[in-house]
């Protein structure tokens, strides 16, 4: 019982780097990020290629990052010429191009197959202390994205972001030019997803394109909503309901006894689409939490 | 009688009001401008009369219907025309599209043929698309499909920007003719001493509030109001009666 | 020679492909016009088309006209649904919320439509042709009919478009949304039309992406991603451009298969979209006949 806590401590843990993440893009931001998953893959898989021949964890982790961040500067710079519901659909492609070149390059990713046995961290522990450790770990890394994010919003530069978001053209005009603001955003969102991305591999320790499909960054997305738009202890609220929730759909395998396994996994799906059609619906404020620019 | 009478208004687009405590009304044979410096609400004013402004409360009718029971796109049924003070015409349909595309027009032939009477260059150019017209033309469309249902009173926000002067002495000229045919104006303009020359009466706007309102002709004659608010006299003018 | 006629048949082939983009293309850019936001049940709205034709078939009805019927009647009712039951209350909510709606309706109507039918491929059995050969380029008879099919449908959208009343108040509010209020045009007397046609669009799409596939569950949410792509390129909100922009994608993805592979072809899309942005930022045919 404490193991399956600690399991969905970690787990909830991950998807609320990934909403803090999320909720640096939009929320301060307005970037309409809709291909987040493309960054949490390109993390799992830098570090658990680079662990598996042979480097240290740590270099896996800093690379995961690292390339992640990168990874958004090419789509970021786009981004800056491009209108917001352009910006959707652009990174929407992104992610499902990340996942078709890992599914395509088998020479280095295994295609569907995927890597298994990416090692965990801690492992000197035993089982139950290897478990609280990674615990531990994913809890710093959230409080340093927390600290980083905080920084950031309440600095000097997170009053440029703000006044960005108001009003684009009367900062340009300004000289601030909100270009290279914007970049860093997207940059610094990406490297934080990145990050999730290695914590999750190292955790779950096998990683499969199926795992990164663009259901993730609707999940992302739900639990930004849920916890509020721009709010930075709402990312992890929302995180820990979508997590119960998630977990939740198990158990109603038990409430729909003539209902197949395979038919479970459509029973899923449709559950998420209304729960995200309600939360869209219901809980206006959330999505309304920053002044939607038009 | 009084046709449209706003009390204690206030309107805006987010958290905060824009404008607040107007009081204003127009008579069905007026024509009342409003009159302020760039960013003082006057458009805001109107827009909250169409029903267009995210926020706005107060008290507001039309020939004694409560207009904020109605939205935006039923009070054209009541009798309010609006021309918008930018992007005011379809720029992608074209001229007689512009003018079909307006609901509630009872007669379409007979009222478009009025309307061509009224502005001859629309009727030459009738399979124009309206991007293509000039913006004095365009400004004529935009009337022109403003007034198609024979609105009882039409709002004409700051008809006359960006127009030449022999244009804008033509665009009064029409307006001045539209309390005959039944229309009372209420008109939102920079040019604001052309503008009352025409009016029966004036309200002067300043950050939101009210700050004068009155006959036309006594505004125009207050000297303290002369110089905060209408400009020099020596200011270029034009002629607003035709020549 | 044989070359040549290699990539000629790739560039036929890619012809239909494009078409099914383009159809797509066509219904999200009707709802990005009217409605200001990308539409993603679109894709998921036409594999519910293309399983209403199945399901047709499974009644041993075999004409393809009554399959195409019911794929769209079912098409057309589910659009009208979920604008009646969710869209219409987020009015002027802004891009986002519209967009992870649509993302909720797609998903419950992908996981409702694969609990009934299963995860097994469907096939149309469409009779078996000896395919035309004009200079050693064979052209499918199947291939022809559907080209007519799209054409049909394209043809009857641009009609309602630009030749009825209900068209001129769709453009009119793809134009300038606070002017056609003003106007007195009524959103909801548009917006049944505007999602029946969508819904007819869809229809004739899954129908004609059937019918060239196999019918799974996902496979409308594979065009999604290509008819966006084609969407942006058009000019976003262009129809026309919208058109045009599938049935390129469609010859383009086709002809770099050899190339790249066929796992690629979903990524190239969005390859060439990234591409042409950096060149256009507007699109390809953007701002030449936009309808808003
Ligand atoms: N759509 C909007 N959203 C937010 N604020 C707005 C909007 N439209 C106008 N405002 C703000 O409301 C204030 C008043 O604007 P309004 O357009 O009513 O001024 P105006 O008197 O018509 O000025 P002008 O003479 O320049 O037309 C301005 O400060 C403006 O910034
Ligand atoms: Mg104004």
């Amino acid at each position: 019982m404490l193991s399956y806590l600690i399991a969905i401590l970690i787990v909830t843990g991950i998807y609320a780097l990934l909403t803090q993440a999320l909720n640096f893009h939009y929320g301060f931001m307005g970037l309409i990020n809709f291909g987040h998953v493309g960054f949490f893959a390109i993390g799992a898989y830098t570090s658990a290629l680079l662990t598996l021949s042979g480097h240290s964890i740590a270099l896996g982790f800093v690379a995961a990052i690292v390339l992640a961040a990168l990874s958004a500067c090419p789509l970021g710079l786009l981004a800056l010429r491009l209108r917001e519901d352009y910006l959707a659909i652009v990174t929407l492609g992104f992610a499902e191009i990340v996942r078709v070149v890992i599914v395509s390059e088998d020479w280095l990713t295994r295609g569907t197959q995927g890597l298994a046995n990416v090692p965990r961290p801690f492992a000197s522990l035993g089982a139950s202390g290897q478990e609280i450790a990674y615990l531990g770990l994913v809890v710093a890394c959230n409080v340093l994205a927390a600290a980083l994010i905080a920084r950031l919003a309440y600095s000097p530069f997170g009053r440029l972001i703000e006044a960005i978001r108001d009003d684009e053209t009367a900062i340009s005009t300004l000289g601030k030019y909100p270009a290279g603001a914007k970049l860093r955003v997207f940059m610094v969102g990406a490297g934080i997803a990145g990050l999730a991305g290695a914590l999750y591999a190292h955790y779950i320790t096998y990683v499969v394109p199926d795992q990164f499909v663009p259901l993730v960054t609707f999940y992302v997305w739900m639990a930004m909503i849920l916890g509020g738009v721009g709010s930075l202890p709402g990312s992890f609220i929302g995180a820990a309901i979508l997590v119960a929730l998630l977990e939740g759909t198990r158990f109603i395998r038990d409430l729909l006894p003539g209902v197949m396994e395979i038919q479970m996994a459509s029973v899923r799906i449709f559950l998420i689409g209304v729960g995200l059609v309600l939360f869209v619906l219901l809980r206006p404020q959330g999505v309304m939490g920053l002044r939607v620019r038009t | 009688m009084t046709l449209l009478r706003l009390t204690n208004v206030e309107a805006g687009y987010g958290d905060v009001n824009i404008v607040s405590g107007i009081d204003l009304d127009v008579s069905d044979d007026e024509i009342v401008t409003v009159a302020g410096t760039n960013g003082a609400g006057k458009s805001t004013i109107v827009k909250a009369t169409m029903g267009l402004t995210p926020r706005c409360a107060g008290t507001m009718t039309f020939g004694g219907v409560d207009l904020r029971r109605r939205p935006a796109e039923d009070r054209i049924r009541l009798g309010l025309g609006y021309v918008p003070q930018i992007a005011n015409v379809f720029m992608t349909l074209t001229i007689l599209e512009n003018l079909k595309v307006v609901e509630c027009v009872s007669d379409f032939t007979a009222r478009c043929a009025e309307m061509f009477d009224l502005f001859p260059i629309l009727a030459t150019r009738r399979h124009a698309k309206a991007s293509a017209l000039s913006g004095g033309e365009r400004q004529q469309l935009a009337i022109a499909r403003a007034l198609m249902p024979r609105p009882k009173l039409i709002a004409l926000d700051e008809p006359t920007a960006a127009l030449s002067p022999a244009l804008v002495a033509q665009v009064f000229d029409i307006i001045t003719q539209l309390p005959k045919m039944g229309v009372a104006v209420l008109i939102v303009e920079q040019r604001a001493r052309q503008s009352l020359a025409i009016s029966d009466r004036g309200y002067i706007l300043d950050s939101g509030r009210i700050v004068m309102n009155g006959k036309a002709s006594d505004l125009l004659a207050d000297a303290r109001m002369a110089e905060l608010y209408l400009g020099r006299e020596d200011e270029p003018s034009v002629d607003t009666g035709t020549p | 020679m044989n070359g040549s006629l290699f990539y000629l048949n790739l560039v036929m082939n890619g012809l239909v492909q494009g078409l099914v983009i383009g159809l797509a293309a066509l219904a999200l850019t009707l709802v990005f016009a009217v409605a200001r936001f990308p539409n993603a049940a679109t894709g998921d709205l036409m594999t519910v088309g293309a399983y209403a034709g199945i399901g047709v078939q499974a009644l041993n009805v075999r004409s393809v006209i009554v399959q195409g019927a019911a794929a769209i009647l079912a098409c057309s009712v589910l659009a009208i649904g979920q604008y009646w039951f969710v869209l219409r209350y987020l009015r002027g909510r802004g891009l986002v919320s519209l967009l992870l709606a649509s993302i909720g309706l797609a998903l419950a109507t992908r996981g409702a439509l694969s609990f009934f039918v299963g995860q097994d491929q469907y096939l149309f059995n469409t009779p078996i042709m000896r395919p035309y050969v004009i200079a050693g380029l064979r052209v499918q008879v199947v291939d022809l009919w559907l080209a007519v099919a799209s054409l049909v449908c394209v043809t009857a959208t641009f009609a309602m478009l630009f030749l009825t009343p209900v068209g001129r108040r769709m453009r009119a509010i793809a134009d300038n949304a606070e002017l056609a209020r003003a106007s007195g045009i009524r959103m909801q007397r548009v917006m049944i039309p505007l999602w029946a046609a969508v819904g007819a669009i869809c229809g004739v799409a899954g129908m004609i992406l059937g019918i060239k596939t196999v019918v799974l569950p996902e496979a409308g949410w594979h065009i999604l991603l290509p008819a966006f792509a084609a969407m942006v390129l058009g000019g976003l909100g262009n129809p026309i451009g919208a058109v045009v922009a599938g049935i390129l994608l469609g010859v383009v993805q086709e002809l770099s298969t050899p190339f790249v592979g066929f796992t690629y072809k979903i990524a190239l899309s969005f390859i060439v979209l990234a591409v042409i942005l950096t060149v256009r930022p507007q699109g390809l045919f953007g701002s030449a006949e936009v309808v808003r």
